[in-house]
């Protein structure tokens, strides 16, 4: 099996493809939102957390399989499908020790997160953040060549 | 990360989206939408906006506290950008597509979801690029994941499964191929009610599979289960037309089918035998001959692997049974619509025989045309007939219908 990158994808798989990277973004946000905002209590940084850790979570989860599948990852959720999109290396092979890299951050991040929930004072905050803002510039950039082709699709002829 | 945008551009940008959205309001409720799926469209068009416009207002307060670091800020407000201009692009496609589809398909769509006892599906037909099926709201709730929680929630609780059937063109004006929506029928009434397939093998969270990329042994059975459903669906439903037109489509590739489908050996296998046990050998024979050319590339899984199949099929039977919509063969409506279709006459009384004759009809019309004019006369107005067809058996049970009352 070969993997390619995501350029000229089928129509449904563009639209799939860009939704999942809009999600993953937002959702990247959001725990940079929850981090930031981890003094306060009220029911929308509550749920902010929440999301967060869920995310993460998942992340970590999705990112942990990946890496023990070694040199054949596979996909199984949204975002397992953009973890391998963004290992993707020119020779479209997938780069294990980068998913390993997201892994370990993802790790430091919910054990932020999980610290924050606790009430605990949170140690790794920069690292935290500074991987999150690193791994929304990533994947804006790995679906950057698919903007035009979404909006391409979505607006009427 | 980039630089840091002023926060006042930022807001100033966001309070933007505030008046489209009020004004794509506005155009919603103007437009007129054809199909059963207009108001509720319009609801979930207008309780969304309703969400985002508050989503925003939170949104603003916070880019303008000190404590939430500027690229965060910078973040959030792409994040609003991304999400709203993907969400506007696709209220905007649904508006101008939505009244590229015939009355007479959304008829014959309503037909078949009357057959089966699903008229309250929340569903709308557009004109797109692909014959496909997607859940609109499982892709506006990825748009809002995250930074617009309220739309999320209303999503998720008073708008589960909203899906769009895309139909392209070429088949929009061809209702011969119009039995192929049956199978995309299929998956909307498996995603939305049904979900047996989901029972057996866990539903993945994304839409089709290319080649592009390795997935799961998992992932892979409940895509091949639910294309094997939706095959056996319509062949079920519609009879022999729809697994025909399948292995025409083979020839033409009018209708995109993805590679990571099992293959059509596995495919073709499958609908001949569906055939057979519906008691249509001869129909059945046909196709296997008609698909004896077809080339065929390995299935990423074979069929065999899908261990639940069988148990999913029967479930999807007990359905067709239930409400009475397997199809059997009439030999008196076939006549009757066979020799009104060759005196260019509508037949009004069962879509499913009219269907399985139209394109027999048409290729010996076109057969015993004499001369180039008369040729193009039966291509001109045969199709048109069949429309016509659809639409006034589609009144002739209504007004049944309103007449038992």
């Amino acid at each position: 099996m070969v993997y390619k990158k995501t350029e000229s994808l089928p129509f449904v798989e563009t639209l799939d493809d860009y939704h999942n990277q809009i999600a993953v973004r937002n959702l990247s946000t959001s725990a940079l939102m929850a981090i930031d905002l981890r003094d306060a209590d009220s029911k929308i940084e509550r749920r902010w957390l929440a999301e967060s850790l869920d995310f993460c979570q998942k992340s970590a989860d999705t990112l942990k399989r990946l890496v023990e599948e070694k040199d054949k990852p596979t996909v199984d959720n949204f975002l397992s499908k953009i973890f391998i999109d963004l290992a993707l290396s020119e020779s479209e092979q997938v780069d294990t020790n980068r998913l390993q890299m997201y892994k370990e951050n993802f790790d430091v991040t919910l054990n932020v997160l999980q610290q924050i929930q606790k009430k605990e004072k949170p140690k790794d905050i920069m690292k935290s953040k500074l991987f999150l803002k690193s791994f929304i510039e990533a994947v804006k950039a790995t679906y950057s060549k698919t903007e035009s082709q979404y909006f391409g699709y979505l607006s009427p002829k | 990360m980039a630089t840091s945008a002023p926060n006042e551009f930022l807001i100033s940008r966001i309070r933007n989206y505030s008046h489209l959205l009020k004004a794509t309001k506005e155009e919603v409720e103007q437009t007129k939408i054809r199909g059963s799926g207009e108001s509720r469209f319009k609801k979930l068009a207008s309780k969304l906006i309703a969400d985002l416009l508050k989503g925003l207002q939170r949104n603003i307060a916070l880019m303008k506290r000190v404590d939430i670091d500027p690229d965060g800020k910078s973040a959030l407000s792409e994040g609003i950008h991304q999400s709203l201009e993907a969400f506007l692009n696709w209220v905007d496609l649904i508006l101008r597509h939505c009244n590229a589809v015939d009355i007479e398909m959304h008829q014959f769509v309503s037909q078949i979801l009357e057959d089966l006892d699903f008229k309250d599906m929340d569903y709308l037909l557009l004109s797109g690029w692909e014959l496909s099926e997607t859940s609109l709201s499982e892709s506006l709730k990825k748009l809002f994941s995250g930074i617009f929680p309220l739309a999320s929630d209303t999503l998720a609780n008073e708008f589960p499964s909203f899906c769009i059937l895309f139909i392209p063109q070429s088949l929009l004006k061809n209702p011969i191929n119009w039995p192929l929506c049956v199978h995309e029928i299929g998956h909307m009434i498996e995603n939305e009610k049904l979900k047996i397939v989901e029972s057996f093998y866990s539903r993945p969270e994304f839409g089709p599979v290319s080649t592009r990329i390795t997935y799961s042994i998992e992932a892979l059975k409940y895509r091949y289960s639910k294309e094997f459903q939706a095959d056996y669906f319509a062949t079920t439903f519609f009879g022999p037309v729809f697994p025909n037109q399948l292995v025409d489509n083979y020839f033409t590739k009018e209708v995109f089918i993805h590679p990571t489908h099992p293959s059509w050996e596995e495919r073709i296998r499958a609908l001949v035998e569906v055939l057979r046990t519906m008691g249509l050998q001869g129909a059945a024979e046909n196709l296997k001959n008609k698909s004896s050319s077809i080339s065929t590339g390995p299935s990423m899984i074979p069929k065999d692997s899908l261990e639940f199949l069988n148990q999913i099929l029967m479930q999807t039977r007990g359905l067709l049974e239930r409400e009475d919509a397997i199809y059997k063969t009439n030999e008196n409506n076939i006549n009757r619509s066979r020799e009104a279709l060759t005196k260019f006459i509508p037949y009004t009384d069962d879509m499913k025989s009219l269907l399985n004759v139209a394109g027999e009809v048409k290729k010996n019309l076109l057969e015993n045309a004499k001369s180039t004019k008369k040729k193009e006369k039966v291509e001109k107005f045969f199709d048109p007939l069949i429309k016509d067809s659809i639409r006034l058996s589609y009144l002739k049970r209504t007004y049944a219908k309103l007449d038992r009352r």
